[in-house]
């Protein structure tokens, strides 16, 4: 089972996520959030004592209202106690400039939303066997 | 100073002239001439001096030189005279001062003085020759305000053109998201509800779905095409070769499926924007590609100095543009007749286009129908000295 924080301002990116994990039908605990404040708020309770779910994995959006992907990593990478967890940047910007400061920020990938569904299907198979299966991932035990 | 005239007398005869010949010489200068001596009384006043000022001569003669002037230059005037009598050299009078005349109606005109010192002693005098300056004072007037204006239009234009380009982006960039969500909702009702749709619904979709992805190409292509700066910053030596090289392998896939065969001379190493290069070649070759003839499909790349700058030639075998649409294709959205079989945004050239004068260079296409299209373009050399006496050496040779 790979844990998944999703967080993205559009309803629609995070359905369609939702879908394409249904479609491959993969074993995916995902949690969502709108925005970074949100996604931060979440993480903050689920790294509480007594909480039984941890995030393997963040996949977020870039624009956001109130705290955008970048904000949102620089903060995470900022805290000892979530700077650990991996960040797929999930977004539909393409900009050189936006590409360099997530990876300044530490992202561990940026990725292009895919224009087909099956493209998208394609990657969160790909994701999944990657993040879920090949990586090894630290307080993996930490549920 | 050299030129100073620090002696002179006013004496006859001067050139053969007598007295009453050099006072027609003076009356026929062509600027308005009077002299005045130490005290500052006129003792001369050419005919001119009537055309410009409107007095007569004689009524001149015997009066203050001030009078001549707006009152509030006169207290001034006094010790500039003084002045001038320490050190009599011919100069302009005042060069940085706005200097005025008043006519005798009472006028304020805008003049010009040389002034010129000759004699000594009590005997001393000055010559004063005015111009009228009022009409280069108005052409002046006006180009200062022209190029005010053109500073404010230039500062507009540039925030408009700089607002047109967040625009475009922003706009391209959120048209984005819903056009791709509409394709993949699209393919989720194929997938999961395609039982209970007939077959003409199941081609509905199919043809929304393709019409989405167009429309996503398409702004795509305009975001690609909005984001060509206008900055030198990335502007470095690139070899062709290498970016050539990179282009085909992006192209693999669809040079082999069409059985291509691309081939290019030596090429030079320019000074661009190595990414906007590749987009160029990335276009050309890809247009080579979706306007291929009957035969198999034969690329070739070369390029030659010409006048300092590199021109580059992509030649290719295919279906060929009218002359008609030579200068129409690099418009933004033309596209050469409704053929559907050959998809395209009628971006790509523009984006060409728009790459090609970034660099300060031309882009253009030979072509006939049925014959082939060679489309042309020229780009800076890495160093404008050096390439230049290659390029005369090589002419020299060639001659």
């Amino acid at each position: 089972m790979l844990r998944i924080l999703h967080i993205d301002d559009d309803p629609n990116d995070l359905q369609l996520f939702e879908e394409a994990v249904r479609e491959c039908r993969l074993p995916v605990d995902r949690r969502t959030a709108m925005d970074g404040r949100e996604g931060l708020e979440h993480l903050r309770s689920f790294l509480q004592p007594g909480s039984n779910w941890r995030p393997d994995l963040i996949v977020c959006d870039l624009h956001m209202p109130r705290m955008d992907g970048l904000a949102f990593l620089q903060a995470l990478k900022d805290d000892a106690a979530t700077r650990h967890i991996p960040v797929i940047m999930l977004t539909s910007s393409q900009r050189p400039h936006d590409i360099a400061d997530a990876y300044d920020r530490q992202v561990c990938a940026f990725v292009s939303k895919p224009i087909d569904f099956s493209l998208l299907c394609d990657l969160v198979k790909r994701t999944f066997e990657f993040w879920g299966g090949a990586a090894e991932l630290p307080r993996r035990e930490a549920s | 100073m050299k030129d100073g005239v620090e002696r002179g007398e006013l004496e006859a005869p001067v050139f053969g002239l007598g007295p009453d010949g050099v006072r027609e010489l003076l009356e026929h200068f062509p600027d308005p001439t009077l002299i005045v001596d130490a005290r500052g009384i006129i003792v001369f006043a050419s005919l001119q001096v009537e055309r410009v000022l409107g007095y007569p001569p004689d009524e001149l003669r015997g009066q203050r030189v001030d009078r001549l002037m707006p009152g509030r230059f006169r207290s001034a005037h006094e010790r500039h005279v003084q002045g001038f009598f320490a050190a009599p050299v011919t100069r302009p009078m005042g060069p940085e001062l706005d200097l005025r005349a008043l006519t005798r109606d009472g006028r304020e005109i805008p003049v010009e003085i040389s002034l010129s010192g000759v004699g000594s002693g009590d005997s001393r005098l000055v010559v004063a020759i005015l111009r009228d300056v009022s009409s280069q004072r108005r052409a002046w007037a006006e180009v200062v305000s022209l190029n005010r204006e053109l500073f404010t239009k230039t500062a507009e234009l540039e925030t408009v053109v700089g607002d047109l380009r967040v625009f475009a982006q922003t706009a391209s960039h959120d048209l984005q998201a819903p056009l791709r969500q509409i394709s993949q909702f699209l393919t989720l009702l194929r997938r999961r509800c395609g039982d209970s749709l007939s077959p003409d619904g199941l081609t509905y979709v199919d043809c929304a779905v393709q019409s989405a992805r167009h429309l996503s190409e398409l702004v795509a292509k305009i975001l690609e095409y909005s984001r060509i700066g206008a900055s030198e910053r990335d502007f470095a030596p690139a070899a062709l070769e290498h970016v050539l090289a990179r282009v085909l392998a992006v192209l693999r896939a669809q040079l082999e499926e069409v059985s291509a065969v691309v081939t290019h001379d030596p090429l030079p190493i320019v000074r661009a924007d190595a990414a906007q290069v590749e987009q160029l070649l990335l276009n050309l070759i890809g247009n080579a590609i979706r306007f291929r003839g009957k035969e198999a499909l034969r690329i070739h790349v070369s390029a030659h100095l010409e006048s300092g700058r590199w021109t580059v030639s992509v030649r290719d075998n295919g279906v060929g543009v009218e002359p008609a649409h030579h200068a129409r294709i690099f418009e933004m959205f033309h596209r050469v007749g409704t053929d559907d079989a050959r998809p395209g945004s009628g971006v790509g050239l523009a984006i060409c286009k728009r790459v090609i004068e970034r660099h300060q260079g031309r882009i253009w296409v030979l072509s006939e129908p049925g014959l082939g299209s060679t489309f042309v373009f020229t780009l800076p050399v890495v160093n404008e000295a050096i390439e230049n006496v290659s390029s005369e050496r090589d002419v020299a040779a060639a001659g």
